[in-house]
């Protein structure tokens, strides 16, 4: 239904005003106007007014079994339907085939429990509600262990299986789902202890939810806390954060007893997705990607690295560690041969300089007949400001001493052309000022880079004041 | 009247208790405004900073003393000193002349100087539109194009097609035409009557329109948390391109009633200069989101979330002056978010920026930025 702009900001104005008891009034009624064919509710406006409140409050949603089977497992949710099976992510395009399937196999006794769910989910009684989900939570997690165990026996259950659900992936993602609800209630119950996703700070507080939550499920459903862990990584904006919990559990941190835990699997999909971002790093300093693009990949591999290197006591020979240093390597070789290799030789190009004579000898001064060159000055920015990033990154990668040593002498070069253009401005004809001040704006830019703002501003004022009373 | 505060939910009354954002490349200072503080002088507004929730206000004359500042940044600095007033446009132009001298790279000088010649082309047409406009509806209703007006031929023609008019006003063709040439230089920055040339705040309405829509299409295969803030920015973008756009349309309308504005011609000058202003106001700050997300769009989904989550925390915030009861209801909604994504996730770290070197503590106070 459509509404005019008028009508639309008094509407959001209204709903920005509810508090959030009605808010889940509002949504349930509206969830059964739609189900029962009431046309003359705008309800995409509304629910996109109220999408930011409603992802913080998460009122119980009316009307489907289906999305409280969900619930617990959201967060491992992808877009994206992968032929092969991505650990711990699953498909969206898994959910009907396991939903169809579910209804199949529980017959009547799991309509029922959906039904009572359903029912549950209208009314006040928010124990009652509770109990439902939980049991609508169990029945679908017996379901599917008895299934999985089925096809463990023999291949022509497995086959039969597959059949049903559509193939392996399918599969492999309702195995993921079982596990995930069978830690369902106390998931859901930590859920509502850490802030809106994606979260951006995981602080000490959120860390302490997550182990104790960890520790509990590890009691009370023995085998599946890491199921935990791994739900609650995929909340963090930076997956990484997860092994903050991983050492809060595991003091040591010791790598080679993580990865026989059963934190394994959060350390593998951690280091897979730095692996993955490593390729992207490669593949782009092979095919010419901007020096820009490439040292923000490489700031978030370094965030990644660091986040893992600072939470995990990783052996250098162990399997983890021998991965990590391989992208290390990798990422260390892409930084040089595209911006440590090439940055001076872009500065040069653009501190011009010719030789004259003087007297029987010749000498070195700055070549101000032309005009500046932008290109040059284009590439040597580029290059200086690479360099200023590789320098701020570059311990972490262990390229400190190579990066500082190329920078050395970029700082060098830049200085000694600085040195000579202050001697060639002595003397500058009227109509060639604008041209030194241009040469000496673009100097004193690179040097902020290089140097820094108060030495490149020294030198401004400097050159400046020397144009300024240069009589030509 | 150096303070922190905190800004979930409240709105500024005003434009100028707001403040204007200020083009500076220092990292730390990206979200920046200035304004004239309650003693005259001015002050700069720096929002989350030091991991804090809200805004520091810190004295104008000792930001160089806090921060080190890029070489761009200093002479924006010194520019700004030398401004009477310290208006959206008259930012915009010092910015425009620091970067046009080189400070800050080749390619924003040549952007700058392209800029300040478009302003030039624009102000030119916008001229040219008037006094054809004149011609038809005060002189001899001859219709000329803009560009016809190019040809001095034309335009002699056009200048005596309007003399009766002038007449009849008391006044020589030649201040009608210095009045035409005035109205146009005023409103260059929203170009020219009927849309036809485009000044850089009609511009800014068309990019966040543009934004709008390709921030909408980008966020459908995005997870529904980032869909949220896409959401907010588009609001927030849709609601300043409104307001912004029925200023020009009435502002535009003038145009076709020359004989009413022309006839008091000073009352409606000053009309003209407040419709520009307030525009310029209600956009000040946006072309910087429209710019982040033209520059990350084509890059990568993780450069393009983390530009959605900045931008959401810092919208430019429209004050009370400009909003009905209903809007500000909508703004404070979305102050208040903003407040909340603060105080869950934190605010920027101090630590993060090598630029801040004073002691930055020492200008907070437990106060409101807006009273």
């Amino acid at each position: 239904m459509e509404i005019g702009q008028d009508k639309k900001d008094a509407l959001r104005a209204f709903l920005s005003q509810l508090g959030e008891s009605q808010l889940v009034l509002l949504v349930s009624a509206m969830d059964y106007a739609r189900s029962h064919g009431a046309e003359d509710i705008p309800y995409e406006f509304i629910l996109s007014v109220l999408r930011p409140t409603l992802f913080r409050i998460r009122p119980p949603r009316n009307g489907t079994a289906q999305r409280i089977l969900c619930n617990p497992f959201e967060d491992l949710l992808i877009p994206r339907d992968p032929k092969v099976k991505k650990e711990t992510m699953i498909a969206r395009a898994s959910l009907q085939p396991v939903w169809e399937w579910l209804q199949a196999e529980g017959g009547t006794a799991f309509q029922e429990i959906c039904n009572k769910c359903e029912k549950a989910l209208t009314k006040e009684d928010l124990e009652k509600r509770w109990e439902a989900q939980v049991n609508l939570w169990q029945a679908a997690v017996e379901l599917m262990q008895k299934a999985l165990q089925k096809a463990d026996e023999s291949a022509a259950n497995a086959n039969d299986l597959l059949k049903k659900l559509g193939g392996s992936t399918r599969l492999e993602d309702m195995e993921e789902m079982s596990h995930v609800l069978s830690v369902a209630p106390e998931l859901e119950t930590l859920k509502k202890k850490l802030p809106v996703k994606p979260i951006s700070k995981f602080l000490d507080g959120h860390i302490t939810s997550v182990k104790n939550c960890y520790n509990d499920t590890a009691d009370s459903q023995p085998g599946e806390e890491s199921w935990i862990i791994v739900a609650a990584m995929r909340r963090l904006l930076k997956q990484a954060d997860i092994l903050k919990v991983v050492k809060s559990i595991s003091p040591d941190g010791d790598d080679s007893i993580v990865a026989i835990s059963d934190l394994a699997k959060v350390g593998d999909v951690v280091i897979g997705d730095l692996e993955e971002l490593v390729q992207q790093i490669d593949a782009m300093a092979s095919e010419g990607g901007t020096e820009e693009t490439l040292l923000g990949l490489i700031k978030e591999y370094v965030k990644t690295f660091e986040a893992i290197t600072m939470n995990l006591n990783i052996r250098r020979d162990g399997a983890w560690g021998q991965r990590l240093f391989t992208t290390r390597k990798v990422v260390s070789d892409a930084l040089t041969r595209t911006i440590l290799a090439q940055a001076p030789e872009k500065l040069k190009t653009a501190l011009k300089q010719r030789s004259v004579k003087a007297g029987r000898t010749k000498r070195t001064i700055s070549d101000l007949r032309a005009d500046l060159d932008p290109e040059a000055y284009r590439m040597a920015r580029s290059a200086a400001r690479s360099m200023k990033e590789s320098l701020r990154i570059a311990d972490k990668i262990g390229m400190m001493s190579n990066a500082r040593s190329v920078a050395n002498g970029m700082v060098d070069q830049l200085e000694k052309f600085s040195d000579q253009l202050l001697e060639d401005i002595h003397t500058v004809p009227a109509d060639y000022k604008k041209r030194a001040r241009d040469h000496v704006i673009m100097i004193a830019h690179l040097m902020e880079f290089l140097v820094d703002s108060e030495q490149a501003d020294f030198f401004l004022r400097r050159a400046m004041r020397r144009i300024d009373e240069s009589e030509g | 009247m150096n303070s922190k505060s905190g800004i979930g939910g409240s709105l500024p009354e005003t434009f100028a208790e707001r403040g204007y954002s200020v083009p500076f490349t220092t990292s730390v200072l990206e979200h920046l405004r200035v304004r004239v503080g309650r003693e005259g002088g001015l002050e700069a507004l720096l929002p989350g900073l030091s991991g804090g929730k809200g805004t520091y206000i810190i004295p104008w004359s000792d930001l160089p003393s806090v921060i080190s500042m890029s070489l761009h940044d200093r002479s924006l600095y010194k520019k700004m000193n030398e401004l009477s007033s310290h208006t959206p446009d008259k930012i915009r132009q010092a910015a425009l002349e620091v970067q046009q001298d080189g400070y800050d790279g080749p390619d924003v000088a040549e952007a700058a100087t392209n800029a300040i010649q478009k302003d030039h082309e624009i102000s030119l047409m916008t001229n040219f539109t008037l006094v054809s406009e004149a011609v038809r509806q005060v002189g001899d209703g001859v219709e000329y194009t803009p560009m016809d007006l190019i040809n001095e031929e034309n335009m002699k023609k056009a200048r005596a097609s309007v003399k009766n008019y002038a007449d009849k006003l008391g006044m020589s063709t030649q201040d009608m035409m210095d009045i035409l040439t005035t109205w146009a230089d005023t409103s260059a920055a929203v170009g020219s009557p009927g849309g036809d040339h485009p000044g850089y705040l009609m511009r800014t309405v068309s990019d966040l329109a543009r934004m709008s829509a390709e921030m909408s299409d980008w966020a459908e295969e995005e997870m529904p948390e980032i869909v949220v803030l896409v959401q907010q920015i588009i609001d927030a973008a849709e609601m300043a391109g409104r307001l912004a756009y029925e200023e020009i349309e009435g502002m535009q309308q003038q145009a076709s009633s020359m004989s009413t504005v022309l006839s008091s011609w000073n009352m409606n000058l000053r009309r003209l200069q407040d419709s520009v202003a307030k525009i310029a106001s209600i956009l000040d700050g946006w072309d910087r989101v429209t710019q982040k997300w033209d520059h990350v769009k084509e890059g990568f989904r993780h450069q393009q979330r983390d530009m959605v989550g900045e931008a959401v925390q810092h919208l430019p915030l429209l004050p009370a002056e400009v909003l009905n009861m209903n809007q500000q209801v909508i703004w404070q909604k979305i102050t208040s978010e903003q407040n909340r994504l603060l105080t869950e996730n934190g605010a920027v770290d101090f630590e993060d920026y090598d630029e801040v070197e004073g002691d930055i503590e020492e200008f907070m106070q437990p106060q409101s930025a807006w009273t």
